[in-house]
């Protein structure tokens, strides 16, 4: 049997398990909006373990992980630096949101802020960024797994095939059973992606070099630059420090913010799973080791290529693979896209429901989850023409969502830990946050120094907020008591 | 040990983190050299941090757990 033949077998054997086990994942949800978007709040240690995990490592970072090792050296240690920097807070906010999302009734970000600082307003607001910045992370997701399948099938299924079939059976799952099917194949996903990840970072170093040691040996013999701090930058030049730190203090910063990893705490069976997602969280982060391994592997194999993300499908088409591996890389490649898509298609469409539509028109239960469905839909077809249409610069506008989503964390913290903060002061820091981070990003020049333009966003974003809330009256005792002293948590119902 | 202690302990060890994997501490560990188990000390250096911030989860989880009406 031809090759390309017994690969498409491997990756539908994949697809089919997958659609399996996220149709079967919301057999036991109810039919409500709380069913829909936060599973009932009835997800385990496992299945948010994964679920974490398997959303924060994408497509991006299973392909671009790889590739910024290739081409930028010591540059991709900065993604390594920020993930457990930034879970950490999330030991102590995680279940806190989750203890007032339970009280209140919420299930989305937006939900929770307005909670505590009221206005319709900045509910839309929140919801036009989420929707700003998921966009393009769905797009990158489609794309890598139109692109992982184009290749490994030598051209044979085109991109656009190849992203509607997988994306289709994503479809399918979230459509049915929502974010319990999310929950569900995250969790065989993340497996797929672990495995998979440690087999080729430790596999390909052994074949090209004798060995991880003997590999970084070659390395520092040829190209002693890409193994110095902070690497290079994406010019091929030396990257400066300014920039190396900014960008784990901002993806520190945003990491949690995402509202499809914030909508996460609205899942959780109690706060205590919660609390060990974080703890277990460092192991899924080690995940980018091997992946950073396959860049390097790289490294004095390949002589140039043209896009430095396709390093990892050139190294497994050009390196002599059995035919069962290079199916498998595969299946984790596309584990790596549809945990994170799944995530996000299933967030876009419940934000855009729940916090742009809702506040303004009022909807049945019934009619909530046809909207969040429908949108799903809609969301699910604008990525899809953006990942199939060519010269869209996606990369830069990821990097620049992940600067306004950072803009998210201030009025988080302020909600659960400043009595003295208010509804205008949030309002006017995100909108001061936000502009100063796109001043910034469309002038680079304005900067005084090479940080990360939402470092300055975040800046501005902190000192409005703290300006504008203190000039305004203070709230109302019992609303801010909500969030900053919650009720203890009651005892979870045994079953 | 009390509560108290090692949730100060947690956040002196996060910001210990921030500082060690930034400039400027993070300049004193930019050379590849000397490799450590086979890797570039450069790269040893952040995975080193995320044991350090696992090990100190843990820690502090166990503690939390201890008497969580505290």
């Amino acid at each position: 049997m031809e090759s390309w033949l017994v690969i498409s077998a491997i990756i539908a054997a994949y697809l089919g398990l997958t659609l399996w086990v996220g149709l079967r994942a919301g057999r036991g949800t109810s039919a409500t909006v709380d069913g829909f978007v936060a599973g009932d709040r009835n997800f385990g240690f496992l299945v948010m373990y994964f679920v974490t995990g398997a959303t924060v490592f994408s497509a991006f970072a299973f392909l671009g992980g790889p590739g910024w090792a290739y081409s930028r050296g010591a540059a991709a240690f900065y993604i390594l630096s920020y993930g457990v920097l930034g879970m950490a807070p999330w030991y102590v906010i995680g279940p806190k949101a989750a203890r007032i999302g339970r009280q209140l009734g919420q299930v989305t970000q937006a939900q929770f802020l307005t909670g505590r600082f009221q206005s319709r307003g900045l509910s839309l607001l929140i919801a036009l960024i989420s929707i700003a910045a998921l966009i393009p992370y769905i797009t990158l997701q489609m794309r890598g797994a139109g692109i992982v399948i184009e290749a490994v099938t030598d051209g044979r299924v085109p991109l656009w095939a190849g992203a509607a079939v997988a994306y289709g059976i994503v479809l399918i799952y979230v459509l049915v059973s929502g974010v319990s099917a999310v929950g569900w194949t995250n969790t065989l996903q993340g497996v797929f992606m672990i495995v998979i990840a440690w087999s080729l970072g430790l596999y390909l170093p052994h074949a090209l070099y004798g060995g991880i040691g003997p590999m970084f040996d070659a390395i520092l013999t040829e190209r002693p630059e890409l193994l110095e701090l902070p690497g290079l930058n994406a010019t091929g030049a030396p990257w400066t420090w300014a920039g190396y730190s900014s960008s784990i203090l901002i993806s520190a910063v945003g990491i949690t913010m995402w509202p499809h990893l914030f909508m996460k705490a609205f899942t959780a069976r109690d706060e205590q799973i919660i609390r060990r997602t974080v703890v277990w969280f460092p192991t899924f982060q080690l995940f980018l080791v091997p992946v950073f391994l396959i860049g390097f592997a790289g490294v004095l194999f390949v002589d140039s290529i043209a896009q430095a993300d396709f390093i990892l499908p050139y190294l497994i088409l050009n390196v002599e693979l059995p035919v069962i591996v290079v199916g498998l890389f595969c299946a984790g490649a596309l584990s790596a896209s549809m945990s994170t898509g799944d995530a996000l298609m299933h967030a876009t469409a419940s934000v855009a429901v729940e916090d742009g539509v809702r506040p303004f028109v009022p909807l049945g239960e019934a009619q909530q989850r046809l909207l969040i469905r429908t949108f799903i839909v809609v969301f699910g077809a604008v990525g899809y023409f953006f990942a199939v249409s060519e010269g869209i610069s996606l990369v830069v506008l990821l990097l620049t969502s992940y600067g306004i989503i950072a803009q998210l964390a201030p009025p988080v913290v302020a909600a659960l830990f400043w009595r003295r903060a208010t509804t205008l002061g949030a309002i006017a820091g995100l909108l001061a946050g936000g502009a100063t981070t796109l001043l910034f990003f469309f002038w680079p020049a304005l900067k005084p120094i090479d940080l990360h333009e939402g470092v300055f966003g975040l800046a501005v974003h902190v000192l409005v907020l703290m300006l504008v809330s203190l000039l305004t009256p203070a709230q109302d005792r019992a609303r801010v008591e909500a969030y900053v002293n919650p009720p203890a948590q009651a005892a979870p119902p045994t079953h | 040990m009390s509560k108290r202690v090692i949730r100060r302990i947690a956040i002196g060890v996060f910001v210990l983190n921030m500082l060690a994997v930034t400039w400027p501490v993070a300049t004193l560990f930019r050379s590849p050299e000397p490799q450590i188990l086979g890797l570039p000390q450069s790269m040893a250096w952040p995975i080193a941090w995320v044991l350090i911030g696992w090990i100190m989860l843990l820690v502090l989880d166990h503690f939390e757990n201890k008497d969580p009406g505290d």
